[in-house]
């Protein structure tokens, strides 16, 4: 790796330290990816072979990622040995410091003992060609790559977008519960408070909450009122000394859509 | 036509040495130019024969390229050829500097001119340019300019050349021809042509959804548009380069790691993607490592994968599902990328790696659960990281590779047991292959596998001691079955037989698998190959086809079959590559030729070889639908759907997760909670309950009884998730509960006496009903 490029790359760390900073879901993620699986293998694979092309290039895109993971998971561990908490400025500091650090012996090394640059194999170092691909080259490369990796990107982020639409549309019911939280012993006066919650009530029904004994007798009906997000929660003082059935009822029908039973506190 | 180019003796255009054997050489399907960069140093073999110039065509032309003393199939590394630029591509790989693109590696390898008789089979070799180049492209490409004569020092890293001037202008004209795409060959238009299978599978699942009649064929017809234009693409394009097949190999991991992903887009579902999910929100809520995990206890001590979750979660902001899925989809293509450059290194033929990966890719769990967010797919990415760099490092390519081997061991030891055991035996493995076929004997090769031993022993023997109780109980199960199958006794609880259509194709696969295991092993044998790491793979192939036996082994030796094969079928999947790209004789009969199965030989008309082709293609697609069948998910789940009583990922929906959901917030993790599997799955994780198994006998019983009362007690159940939906359907998995005292014997869902007794005792109370499932709490409370 040349002094250049680590250069540049110190700067993309402190860049994606500075986005994960900023708290912004976006910037974070922008900033957050390469930080924990990119930069740190770059760095430590720039620091272990000082070759640019060794090992080589499908070899690195092998390396660049599995070192930044082992990165996390050898240094979460001696970060968690050493007695800090891992939280994200844990991680941040782990991997922007690992991937520093990586390019700083890196830069050190160059500096004292530089890398004979390759010669550049690029459009300005053909010594007896012209430095622009052709035209039938563009259109070549434009019909062979560009065209079918668009067409192969399309057709996946299709195939992503119908599974996750069918997916949410089929999994993601309303579900309409009624729940208690579970309640205490009754009071001096026989009484106990009980937290009754119902969540996922339409919008447009009315509902209504019917307290019976266990004898059928006692009766107590109660309107629920649910808000924009489909929940109503009240507590409701209730006798202590009989088992009690909630049950919540759709208005105008006889049958309970929900029910719950409290036992004799 | 061969022999004229065996025999042929033009002088090398650029004046450079070259090398090659002193027989006729073997007739390979491998790149010669690879091979020769592929050359492992410090490796010389004392038996290697005289080497002279060959003569060597191309499409155009003929000209002179270094070729390599190897065996047909051989793994072995080939001894010196390359020496200025020993493991390194480096015409190929110079322009990578300042472009995108991959390597145009465009030396065609093709196979041998057949000999005339059975003692003229001595193979030869012969490379030929894939696309039609001109002449002075074609002297580009080669690494002949690259190659100096066998038996030259080995250059050490640090005194490795640069590309001198005359290398630049052919760096300049390989940049040219991969800026016309030769480079990538057909790659990107067959991704493309596969990813259209995604889309045909995505809508499979989608028809799933809703219960559309088309949906099953356009998953079976989705699978195959992903997978069978790769796998023909490979075979037929035996002469690729690098740059192509890993290209196609990658892209078809991406397209199967979509599979997977759109199975269950939004949220994880499989029991054991949430119990990872737990211990990944764990750290994140805690900032603690080795925090108890109720879901799974023994994952406690291998927090690799979490930490590598949180890492993520906490760095992006993203929920731990999405960070899980990034890291999974990460881990499972390190997986890939590793067994390609491994098999590469190993073999120096990018077609052999990139057919290898292929058929590991028919694994049984390969598409669902050794890419789901589990800590085996984390191990699984590290031991082949681990492998790779102890092959090169054992190559005597650096220090730098034994640092990798070295990270590797240590983070599949933290990342997870078996695998980390699975490593040790790989490591061994190879190593022991190596000690008995090199001489002198290289005994430091067995320095990796064991310093593996003592970083997992170590590991577990000091913190993950309980791990030794949870695998115990799986262990005892196989020997108690090979005991019992032993004594020929009825084994209860056997595995139900799966329909016949699903073990014809399986049984079918795994014939084809034996079959070239046997041809490569016959092959072996009649060469008396000495190839360290092909004997390993064959070695490996004989404990996967051992394996196999154990899924008949008890309830659950399918599973353990399954998971097995994870390990044992990297080596079966290289021993197929090999006969399948390579060639291997089946029979020999007495005077005549010999008779290659699928050998990629060069025929007159082209059509033998494209039979061969299309059926090789055949066979893997095979392979792919029995694993699709006899793998993850069940043969009736294929696609997501309506709900499945304890149908695994069918079986959670909005109603599970709402309950367990309310666990969490009414009453607080660590609650004992009991229920049936999906219950448990679900509210031992998004719940964070302290999960109560065995629970079955509470339901079973007609009428609550004292023994219930007892058993209740005993597990100090506070509170019961009843699900209504039980009542309604038997267990999509034979049982409804962990540890089901019934399993593989109901015949009827639970009756609605059974379900609701609950309602009938005095001390309970329902206190949370969403229409399908009920929780209630156990006596006064």
């Amino acid at each position: 790796m040349r002094t250049r490029t680590a250069y540049v790359l110190a700067c993309l760390t402190v860049l994606a330290c500075a986005a994960v900073i900023s708290g912004g879901r976006p910037l974070m993620i922008v900033g957050g990816l390469p930080l924990a699986l990119l930069l740190p293998g770059t760095a430590l694979s720039a620091l272990l072979f000082r070759h640019p092309r060794r090992p080589i290039p499908i070899e690195r895109i092998m390396l660049i990622p599995l070192l930044s993971l082992a990165t996390l998971v050898l240094g979460g561990m001696l970060v968690w040995v050493a007695g800090a908490p891992l939280h994200r400025v844990t991680w941040l500091a782990l991997t922007a410091g690992v991937t520093l650090a990586a390019l700083s012996a890196v830069m050190v090394r160059e500096l004292r003992t530089p890398t004979v640059p390759a010669p550049r194999s690029g459009h300005d170092a053909t010594p007896d060609g012209p430095s622009e691909p052709e035209p039938m080259d563009r259109r070549r490369r434009l019909l062979h790559q560009v065209v079918p990796a668009a067409l192969a990107v399309l057709l996946l982020a299709g195939a992503t977008w119908l599974s996750l639409a069918s997916s949410i549309r089929s999994h993601h019911v309303a579900v309409t519960t009624l729940s208690v939280v579970p309640p205490g012993a009754a009071d001096s006066s026989g009484e106990r408070s009980v937290l009754v919650s119902a969540t996922g009530l339409a919008a447009g029904d009315a509902y209504r909450l019917v307290v019976t004994t266990a004898k059928g007798t006692g009766g107590t009906s109660v309107t629920v009122s649910a808000d924009h997000n489909g929940l109503w929660t009240s507590t409701l003082r209730l006798p202590g000394d009989d088992r009690l059935t909630l049950g919540l009822y759709r208005t105008g029908q006889t049958a309970a859509l929900r029910t719950v039973i409290i036992a004799i506190g | 036509m061969a022999d004229e180019r065996a025999s042929g003796s033009d002088p090398e255009p650029t004046g450079r040495p070259v090398v090659a054997h002193a027989k006729p050489v073997v007739a390979h399907a491998e790149p010669v130019a690879v091979r020769a960069e592929l050359a492992e140093d410090g490796q010389d073999d004392p038996e290697r024969p005289e080497l002279v110039p060959i003569r060597v065509a191309s499409a155009d032309d003929t000209m002179d390229l270094p070729v390599v003393p190897a065996e047909p199939g051989s793994l072995a590394p080939v001894r010196k050829v390359s020496a200025d630029d020993t493991d390194e591509f480096p015409a190929i790989t110079a322009q990578l500097d300042d472009t995108d693109e991959f390597p145009a590696i465009v030396v065609d390898e093709v196979a041998a001119a057949e000999a005339t008789t059975a003692e003229d089979v001595t193979p030869a070799e012969k490379v030929t340019t894939a696309e039609k180049l001109t002449t002075a492209e074609e002297a580009t490409v080669t690494a002949a300019e690259q190659v100096t004569a066998a038996g030259e020092p080995a250059p050490t890293e640090e005194t490795e050349e640069e590309p001198v001037e005359a290398d630049r202008i052919e760096v300049e004209r390989d940049r040219r021809r991969v800026l016309r795409g030769s480079g990538l060959g057909q790659a990107p238009w067959i991704l493309a042509l596969s990813s259209l299978g995604v889309l045909l599978v995505a809508l499979g699942y989608a028809g799933g959804r809703s219960s559309n009649q088309l949906a099953t064929a356009a998953y079976w017809l989705g699978q195959i548009v992903v997978f069978t234009p790769v796998v023909l693409r490979l075979l037929a394009r035996r002469r690729a380069g690098i740059a192509e097949s890993f290209v196609l190999v990658m892209g078809l991991a991406v397209n199967q790691y979509l599979l997977k992903w759109c199975y269950s887009p939004d949220q994880f579902r499989f029991p054991d993607e949430l119990q990872h999910w737990l211990a990944t929100t764990t750290i994140n809520q805690s900032g603690e490592l080795f925090r108890p995990n109720p879901a799974l206890p023994p994952a406690v001590h291998f927090p690799g994968l979490a930490e590598m979750g949180a890492a993520v979660s906490q760095l992006t902001g993203l929920p731990v599902t999405a960070a899980g899925i990034i890291v999974a989809g990460v881990c499972h293509l390190g997986l890939v990328a590793g067994l390609y450059l491994a098999v590469l290194r190993a073999s120096r033929s990018p077609a052999t790696a990139g057919v290898t990966c292929v058929v590991y890719a028919t694994s049984l769990h390969y598409l669902f659960f050794n890419s789901m967010y589990l800590y085996q797919t984390a191990g699984l990415a590290f031991l082949m990281l681990t492998v790779w760099a102890s092959r090169r490092h054992q190559a005597g390519n650096g220090w730098q590779f034994g640092v990798l081997a070295a990270a590797g061991i240590l983070v599949t030891a933290i990342c997870h047991h078996v695998t980390a055991g699975a490593l040790v035996l790989t490591l061994l493995l190879i190593g022991i292959a190596e000690v008995c076929t090199v001489r002198p004997r290289p005994w430091k090769v067995l320095i990796f596998p064991g310093a593996a031993l003592a970083v997992v022993a170590g590991w577990i023997l000091v913190v993950a001691r309980d791990v030794l109780a949870y695998l115990e109980a799986p262990l005892d199960q196989v020997v108690q079955g090979v005991m019992r199958f032993a004594g020929r006794q009825a084994t209860s609880g056997a595995a139900p037989a799966a329909p016949l259509w699903q073990l014809g194709i399986q049984a079918l696969g795994l014939l084809v698998l034996l079959g070239l295991f046997l041809a490569v092993a016959q092959d072996m044998r009649a060469r008396r190959s000495r190839d360290p790491w092909l004997w390993a793979a064959l070695a490996g192939s004989a404990v996967f086809f051992a394996g196999n036996g154990v899924r008949f082994l008890g309830s659950n030796g399918p599973e353990i079959a399954g998971r097995l094969s994870t390990f044992t079928y990297v080596p079966m999947s290289i021993v197929a590559a090999v006969a399948l790209v390579r060639g291997v004789p089946l029979r020999r009969p007495a005077g005549s030729r010999w008779r290659r199965l699928l050998a990629p030989e060069p025929a007159a008309s082209g059509r033998t070889f494209t039979w061969r082709v299309l059926l090789g293609a055949a066979l893997i697609t095979v392979l792919m639908a029995g694993a699709r069948v006899g793998g993850w998910p069940p043969a009736d789940q294929l696609l997501p759907g309506p709900y499945l009583a304890d149908g695994f990922e069918r079986a959670v929906d909005s109603y599970g997760i709402d309950a367990a959901d309310w666990e969490y917030h009414t009453l607080g993790p660590g609650t004992r909670t009991g229920g049936d599997l999906t219950a448990i799955a679900l509210g031992s994780t998004y719940g964070h309950q302290d999960p109560v198994r065995g629970v079955g006998p509470l339901f079973y019983d007609q009428q609550w009884s004292a023994d219930d009362q007892t058993l209740a007690d005993d597990l100090a159940l506070r509170y019961l998730v009843v699900d209504k939906r039980l009542g309604e359907q038997l267990p999509a998995d034979r049982q409804y509960f962990d540890d089901d005292p019934r399993a593989g014997r109901i015949t009827a869902p639970l009756s609605a006496r059974q379900l609701g007794k609950f309602d009938d005792l005095p001390q309970w109370s329902r206190l949370y009903d969403n229409g399908e499932i009920r929780i209630y709490r156990v006596g006064a409370g």
